[in-house]
């Protein structure tokens, strides 16, 4: 697969899955509504 | 005492699976495709943070403050805005009308996965032997049995898991929303790890940058975003009244999106990989395989499966795939509408469900004829690009000017673990709405000019235009219909 293909799988991979990732950290650490 | 969500979780898989469904699988990667590939990425997320995501938490922040479904609460903000909290709802009437027969047609495909029953003629099984299809809309051709009981089947297992409430759906979503991801990913694993699969996936990604100068698919991506996060059909709105008071807003709606967008963008590379494989078995290009829509979810996609080694086993998988992202969007539609004429005429659940579930399946027995799938189309496409679009400026003007985009960042800011800034109301204020004019104006020079996918103008003034003229006529008569909610009735201000 070209290096640009590779790039934007890293990008969307990082934005949208590690986005989520990063939110549910958030949530895990309050104690609110569990 | 209003229901509510007995944990977080439920409420978060409740939204991703209402936003998650078909078309994160059939639409999206084709549409990320067909604008420039991998540099679609840029638009898509510019569309999510710009547009997506503040709407969502608009229609989080009104449900949670206002503690209503949709007319009730756009009532709250002022007793004659209670039709742009209908006129949603409405749309979600319509769309679980023709919605419950694509349920039923993947249904009925999970028993045909057993023996891949599509053979190699997958495009002639399913419109010939499963759809019956006709020559067009004028004929409805026959109703076929396997096909109404899929319809029935699935009808009652969306109004059994409606009428338990909130509770019910809780429970439900927590199998409902993770089951199908985690065979996607096995789907997408399996799928890259085909010979063949780096050609489809290189169309999927490699970027065409020239095509972030072309307005076109800017307004597609917003489009994408906009059709894909359950926005604008009182969905939102229904299930954020079930939050408790101290409930986050502005997270919850931050993991809402990134899930609906994340789960799309893995669903390209199931499916690309896929097609890649397909492409290379049969010594063809990879862009004479690929589709979307109905044709790639019941043709393509099975055909390429039934390449596979194991093939049965991913076509049940697949399937069964479809049929779990198609019911926790269908029973959302649904509660969007229970929820609100059990709000306005203070109704007992068991009533309210029956009153919209049986003229729901009763109207939805016309898309499960033969003629069925040209209705669904047309129907479709008008309440798509008329009703959602329209809502959501409607929405934006009435909560962002109107009400005050600033109390709604407060209230938001008040509740929430994330704090948001300004962006939020520029976002609201100006940049939706813009695009959605934009959207809006478009489509209906399109539809005007050229009669959509050349179905005679009958069809489409039956199907299209009255449909989307009567849905803001019928939000007025409800509006207009005497109100029974409690909290109106006693005069009981939500109001700071």
């Amino acid at each position: 697969m070209p290096v640009s293909a590779w790039i934007m799988f890293f990008v969307g991979a990082i934005i949208l899955w590690g986005g989520l990732a990063y939110s549910l950290r958030i949530a895990m650490k309050n104690k609110k509504f569990k | 005492m209003r229901e509510q969500w007995t944990w977080r979780g439920a409420f978060i898989f409740a939204v991703v699976g209402s936003a998650v469904g078909l078309g994160n699988i059939w639409r999206f990667p084709y549409v990320a495709y067909d604008n420039g590939g991998g540099a679609f990425l840029i638009p898509y997320l510019v569309a999510l943070l710009t547009a997506g995501i503040p709407l969502m938490m608009l229609e989080f922040s009104i449900g949670k403050k206002f503690r209503r479904s949709a007319p009730m609460a756009f009532a709250r903000i002022k007793k004659k805005f209670e039709f742009v909290g209908w006129w949603p709802s409405l749309v979600a009437f319509v769309i679980i009308c023709y919605y419950g027969a694509v349920m039923a047609w993947g249904i009925r495909f999970i028993f045909s996965s057993f023996t891949l029953a599509w053979g190699d003629n997958p495009v002639d099984y399913f419109l010939g032997d499963i759809l019956r299809l006709t020559d067009g809309p004028g004929a409805l051709g026959s109703l076929p049995w396997d096909i109404f009981l899929a319809f029935l089947v699935g009808w009652i297992i969306v109004y059994l898991i409606i009428y338990k409430g909130v509770k019910g759906i809780g429970k439900v979503v927590t199998i409902t929303t993770p089951l199908p991801v985690i065979i996607l990913i096995i789907l997408a694993i399996r799928g890259i790890t085909l010979p063949g699969a780096v050609e489809g996936l290189t169309f999927y990604l490699q970027p065409d940058f020239s095509a972030i100068f072309d307005p076109s698919v800017w307004l597609a991506a917003y489009g994408q975003v906009f059709f894909s996060l359950s926005l604008a059909m009182a969905i939102l709105i229904a299930y954020s009244s079930y939050l408790p008071d101290d409930a986050d807003v502005s997270n919850n709606v931050f993991i809402s999106a990134f899930a609906d967008a994340g789960i799309a963008f893995l669903a390209g590379l199931a499916v690309f990989s896929t097609l890649g494989y397909m492409a290379m078995v049969q010594d063809v290009a990879v862009t004479e395989v690929v589709a979307s829509g109905v044709i790639l979810a019941f043709a393509v996609f099975p055909q390429a499966l039934s390449l596979l080694p194991g093939a049965t086993v991913f076509a049940v998988l697949f399937f069964v795939l479809l049929v779990t992202f198609a019911i926790d969007s269908q029973f959302s539609l649904v509660e969007s509408s229970v929820s609100s004429i059990m709000d306005k005429y203070n109704l007992k659940r068991s009533k309210a469900v029956a009153i919209v579930c049986i003229p729901a399946f009763l109207i939805g027995i016309i898309f499960v004829t033969g003629g069925g799938l040209y209705w669904l189309d047309i129907v479709d496409r008008f309440v798509n690009n008329f009703g959602l679009v329209v809502v959501g400026l409607l929405t934006c003007i009435v909560v962002g000017h109107i009400y005050g985009i600033e109390k709604v960042r407060d209230y938001i800011n008040s509740t929430s673990e994330v704090k948001i800034g300004r962006w939020f109301d520029f976002c609201i204020k100006y940049l939706t709405p813009v695009v959605l004019i934009v959207i809006l104006i478009s489509s209906l020079i399109e539809d005007i000019t050229v009669p959509y996918e050349g179905y005679p103008q009958w069809a489409l003034i039956i199907g299209g235009w009255l449909m989307v003229i009567a849905l803001p006529v019928v939000s007025y008569l409800l509006m207009k219909s005497p109100t029974r909610d409690v909290m109106e009735q006693e005069g009981v201000s939500l109001d700071e």
